[in-house]
């Protein structure tokens, strides 16, 4: 990176902390603090709820995943507008007409103080955990790619964030949201028209799209029922109906965003709003992904886009490395001319050279698919590193190898936006909960506006500590990752069980709500866990006992569900479980 | 500035002036029926339906 890139990063970090400070003056109450005052646009809602939905890890793994994947990610959210819908209907007045700083304070008011208290706790363990992950996932990346240590990028997006967001409170988060989500659509931009204009002379963006959806590329809808498979339409629309009716109306740091709304009417809109953009912006998204692919098959990728496990590698077997560079490059030129000669065949009238052609161009992508996938392997056994997956690099590298100067810095800083504008808002929320449902609600009823705001700026601070922390760890334990990031997906379905039993269940108490939850929770654990449960059991006592019982019943396709079905299976868990306690109760004893 | 709802359609809001005295304000909401929001909810579900046919086309279309 050059100056000038630093400047555009540094304004940026500079920018975002005065921006911050600006908003102190409107966050002397609690209300003011927490939610603003209730006096928040529509549009800044929206652009809020949408940047805290999109971290630096969907920004850079998303399009990392179109470049090997393709598409296929963008059925995840088709069961979002659906659910927006469903939420504007029910929990949206239902929250704010009950005036209410957290999610969890209704359910008080509908069941009991263990019901608040026990959904409020299960929020925070599952987000102050992973805000950890959000930070650390960004921060290896750009430590790699900015050549910092990775402690110094996490406490540079963890410390930057926490001190605005500490600050400002629910303002500052909103409103720089907005200014960070201008970033990310500005880089976003131009970064697709930086690529566009880098293709080869005579290659187009049709000839570029037709390239990639020979290969496959450009699948958006996949109808095959399978629950092992992660992206069809059928696990987007159902299971990704369930998870975001969780997410955007039981999550508190998305909750919060449509209570800071002037009116029912601006919270519905600005829900809304992500409804009808979410999926192209997704698109948009993806779309540069396959565009960096379609770029790379006329520029030659780098092998392994992540150069610290490359530079290992080199380090302790040079000579085998080499080699399979050698191999790489080779493969990567006899792909090239088969891409140019499918364009070719492609604009000709031929159809018996353009099917021959095709298949060339499949062939030799096959090929040169199979030399990247030795090229990981040996970089996992070299390097002792089973969990080496380089797909999140993609991006990043591809912006720092082949961005001019300056954009470079810019696309740097819209990472950093999307990181910081999800952080924020988590930590907003953290702190909103561990003030309103912990120490307004137990240990100091009668306090003032002023002890409130203070130590919901002392919980910022220390989740921030505790997310940065956590980060760190985070880093050092790769695995880690994917145990917390999936971590959450346990929680959302019976969480959401819950606010159905409230909302939707007339005849549900107080007992059946709090049963059902932890008998949700407790088969999410148990369908998801039992695998892990068995392997260490078979690791320990060399007896595969506990896997043996699951094979007599015959219920192993149980366990392999994708863990987008957890949702599904904790909410319906929780609500029959909950309806049927409730049955078993007269009335609730307050 | 302290802001207290008192109702679905309207906020009192007790405002804090530059000489410290608290004066209150009425503010309007202005709340959309919701006829009009069941026009809104079925606008997004066919934008919805529209979209992923696009997608489907766009995809059928350059992987042909």
């Amino acid at each position: 990176m050059k100056f000038l890139d630093w400047s555009v990063v540094v304004a940026y970090l500079a920018y975002v902390i005065w921006d911050g400070i600006r908003m102190t003056k409107n966050s002397g109450s609690a209300e003011g603090y927490f939610l603003a005052n209730r006096s928040l646009p529509w549009w800044a809602v929206g652009l809020s709820v949408m940047a805290t939905q999109m971290s630096a890890i969907t920004l850079v793994g998303t399009t990392g995943q179109a470049y090997s994947d393709g598409m296929r990610f963008i059925q995840f959210y088709y069961g979002l507008p659906l659910a927006m819908v469903i939420l504007c209907i029910t929990v949206v007045p239902f929250f704010y007409r009950a005036n209410v700083f957290t999610a969890y304070e209704y359910l008080e008011k509908r069941f009991d103080l263990k019901t608040r208290t026990l959904t409020s706790f299960f929020f925070l363990m599952s987000r102050g955990l992973g805000v950890g992950v959000i930070i650390a996932a960004p921060a290896v990346i750009l430590s790699i790619v900015l050549g910092w240590s990775e402690i110094v990028t996490i406490f540079a997006i963890g410390l930057t964030t926490t001190f605005y967001t500490m600050v400002g409170g629910v303002q500052a988060v909103t409103w720089t949201d907005v200014k960070q989500m201008v970033i990310i659509f500005f880089g976003l931009g131009v970064c697709m028209f930086i690529i566009l204009s880098n293709f080869p002379v005579g290659v187009g963006i049709t000839d570029g799209l037709h390239l990639a959806g020979a290969l496959g590329k450009l699948t958006t809808v996949e109808t095959s029922f399978d629950l092992t498979e992660k992206y069809t339409i059928w696990s987007g629309t159902i299971a990704g109906l369930f998870l975001f009716l969780s997410y955007f109306g039981c999550d508190q740091s998305q909750v919060q965003r449509f209570l800071t709304a002037k009116s029912v009417s601006q919270g519905r809109t600005s829900l809304l709003m992500s409804a009808f953009l979410k999926i192209p912006i997704q698109f948009m998204i993806l779309l540069i992904g396959v565009l960096v692919f379609v770029f790379y098959q006329f520029q030659t990728p780098p092998m392994i886009f992540n150069q610290v496990q490359a530079d290992k590698a080199i380090a302790a077997k040079s000579a085998d490395y080499g080699q399979l560079e050698n191999e790489y490059k080779q493969i990567h030129a006899s792909r090239e001319k088969a891409a140019l000669d499918f364009i070719s065949a492609e604009k000709g009238n031929d159809p018996a050279a353009l099917d021959s052609a095709r298949q060339k161009y499949r062939e030799t992508n096959k090929e040169f698919n199979d030399s990247r996938k030795k090229a990981t392997e040996f970089i996992k056994a070299t390097n002792n590193d089973a969990n080496f997956n380089d797909v999140n690099y993609v991006f990043p590298v591809f912006v720092i190898q082949n961005m001019p100067m300056g954009v470079i810095g810019l696309i740097i800083a819209a990472i950093f936006a999307a990181a910081m504008s999800s952080i924020s808002a988590e930590l907003n929320a953290l702190a909103t909960a561990s003030t309103i449902d912990f120490y307004k609600r137990h240990f100091k009823k009668d306090g003032t506006d002023k002890q409130y705001v203070f130590f919901g700026r002392i919980a910022t601070f220390i989740w921030g500590m505790f997310a940065c922390v956590v980060a760190i760890f985070a880093t050092n334990l790769g695995s880690l990752i994917e145990v917390v990031n999936t971590f959450g997906s346990y929680f959302y379905g019976s969480l959401l069980g819950v606010f159905v039993l409230a909302i939707v269940v007339k005849r549900a108490r107080s007992r059946g709500a709090f049963l059902g939850l932890l008998t949700g929770i407790s088969s999410v654990a148990f369908v998801g866990g039992y695998p892990w449960l068995s392997a260490k059991w078979l690791e320990y006592f060399g007896r595969n006992d506990l896997w043996n019982i699951v094979e007599t019943l015959g219920i192993q396709y149980l366990f392999k569900i994708e863990f987008l079905w957890f949702n599904v299976i904790g909410c319906l868990v929780t609500v029959i479980a909950g309806y049927l306690i409730s049955l078993t109760v007269r009335e609730d004893s307050k | 500035m302290r802001i207290c709802n008192d109702g679905f359609s309207s906020r009192h809001c007790n405002i804090q002036t530059m000489e410290n005295n608290e004066i209150e304000q009425k503010i309007e909401v202005q709340e959309l029926p919701d006829s009009w929001w069941y026009r809104v909810y079925i606008a997004v579900i066919i934008t919805t339906i529209l979209v992923i046919s696009a997608l489907w086309t766009f995809s059928k279309h350059f992987s042909s």
